[in-house]
């Protein structure tokens, strides 16, 4: 996005109000792992997108998550995220905008990367302090895991 | 974002990802963030730009080759199309639609309007949806004319059934009006020379009778003794950049 300098008023304040609770940590997590071509990539998106017929994101924001198998078709997914202040007409377009999940298989079959993930997930990001995400982010790990994924992409809207 | 990032990294889970806003993600420090100049809402910069996208994700993906960090990059290009910040001035959309007269007595019957609307974008967004091979609009799960309809009952002084008993009457509301939304934007888009979605933005504010429709249900909500219809007329209607930016 532009930066909030370069916002009008009432916005740059809106976003600065929202960082005034985002959360510092103490640690600094690092994980390593093998090359980029060997790696097995998971899209983590907050983007409230989910298959189509799938429960809608509640409209007082969760930490809730919807899964996106791998096999889903860009045509099987809408959005339902609450909140009506970013862009929809890209994502109208193509689901790639938001949700990379044919760039994604692309680089696989050029080898440029290990594998796509059987599974993806999608919250609502509209729930905020993020610090509400941590009991779900360690329930995801967990499946993450058991998916043989080494590496996130984490996508915001 | 940055806190998924951080508390997955934490459970051994390496991450790497698109930050939006960066003076949130230089305050959260996740372990690795490539922050993008993009409208919020595209975070991979332009829909239809495979190769564009690709240069995006390139970038992020490669951020999990770094020796350490946090490591927070700066992605040094525009997205192709110009991405000015919503401007309610300026825009001459070429659609037309017909608008709806008032009866005799000077009242103007909103539903009809709103289903006058539905019906002459139909053709347009079938062709959208043709092109596309998809629509977004289907969050309801009801026909599109039926989300009017309802929409449409909470103005005319008689809120109809809600068409999903498992939702409150304001979820429901909320997720007729993001259809309504949705097939306007598609269907205008797919018209000639209406791609730039903050074009289509100012027309569906301005020059529908939805987006009138929409408005004057904002104040019937912010009104309402319900508190979640409440949140609605709040927050989750009319975008900030045309209550605020009108002002």
């Amino acid at each position: 996005m532009v930066r909030l300098t370069d916002l009008p008023e009432w916005e740059r304040e809106h976003l600065l109000a929202k960082g005034r609770e985002a959360p510092r940590f103490a640690s600094r997590p690092w994980v390593r792992g093998p090359a980029l071509g060997k790696r097995r990539v998971a899209i983590v998106t907050t983007s409230g997108v989910h298959r189509r017929g799938d429960r809608p994101f509640s409209m007082i924001p969760d930490t809730e998550y919807r899964v996106i198998p791998g096999d889903t078709s860009a045509d099987m997914l809408v959005m339902s995220h609450v909140s009506v202040n970013f862009d929809r007409s890209g994502f109208h377009e193509d689901v790639n905008v938001v949700f990379p999940i044919d760039r994604l298989k692309e680089l696989a079959a050029a080898g440029a990367i290990g594998s796509v993930a059987d599974f993806h997930y999608a919250f609502m990001g509209a729930a905020w302090p993020p610090t509400r995400f941590e009991t779900k982010a360690r329930e995801l790990a967990v499946l993450l895991k058991k998916d043989r994924v080494d590496a996130v992409l984490l996508t915001p809207v | 974002m940055g806190a998924l990032g951080h508390y997955l990294e934490e459970e051994g889970v390496a991450t790497t990802q698109i930050s939006l806003v960066r003076e949130h993600t230089e305050l959260i420090q996740p372990p690795r963030a490539l922050w993008v100049p993009f409208m919020l809402g595209r975070p991979f910069g332009a829909p239809n730009a495979p190769d564009f996208q690709h240069k995006v994700l390139a970038a992020a993906l490669r951020l999990l080759e770094a020796e350490s960090g946090p490591v927070l990059r700066d992605f040094p290009e525009d997205a192709p199309r110009a991405n000015e910040p919503f401007d309610m001035e300026g825009f001459a959309c070429p659609v037309n639609l017909r608008r709806a007269q008032p009866d005799r007595d000077g009242r103007m019957d909103v539903t009809q309007a709103l289903l006058d609307e539905v019906a002459q974008l139909l053709p347009w967004h079938d062709l959208a949806v043709k092109r596309r091979g998809r629509s977004a609009v289907g969050i309801s799960g009801i026909a599109i004319e039926e989300a009017a309809r309802y929409v449409a009952s909470h103005l005319a002084g008689a809120a109809a059934p809600s068409y999903d008993k498992e939702s409150s009457a304001a979820e429901a509301l909320k997720r007729a009006c993001d259809d309504l939304h949705a097939y306007y934007c598609e269907a205008v888009a797919a018209q000639p020379g209406n791609s730039a979605g903050d074009e289509i933005q100012i027309w569906f504010w301005r020059q529908t009778a939805a987006g009138r429709l929409f408005l004057d249900l904002q104040g019937m909500c912010r009104a309402s003794p319900d508190k979640s219809m409440q949140l609605l007329g709040r927050s989750l209607l009319v975008p900030r950049a045309v209550t605020e930016g009108a002002s």
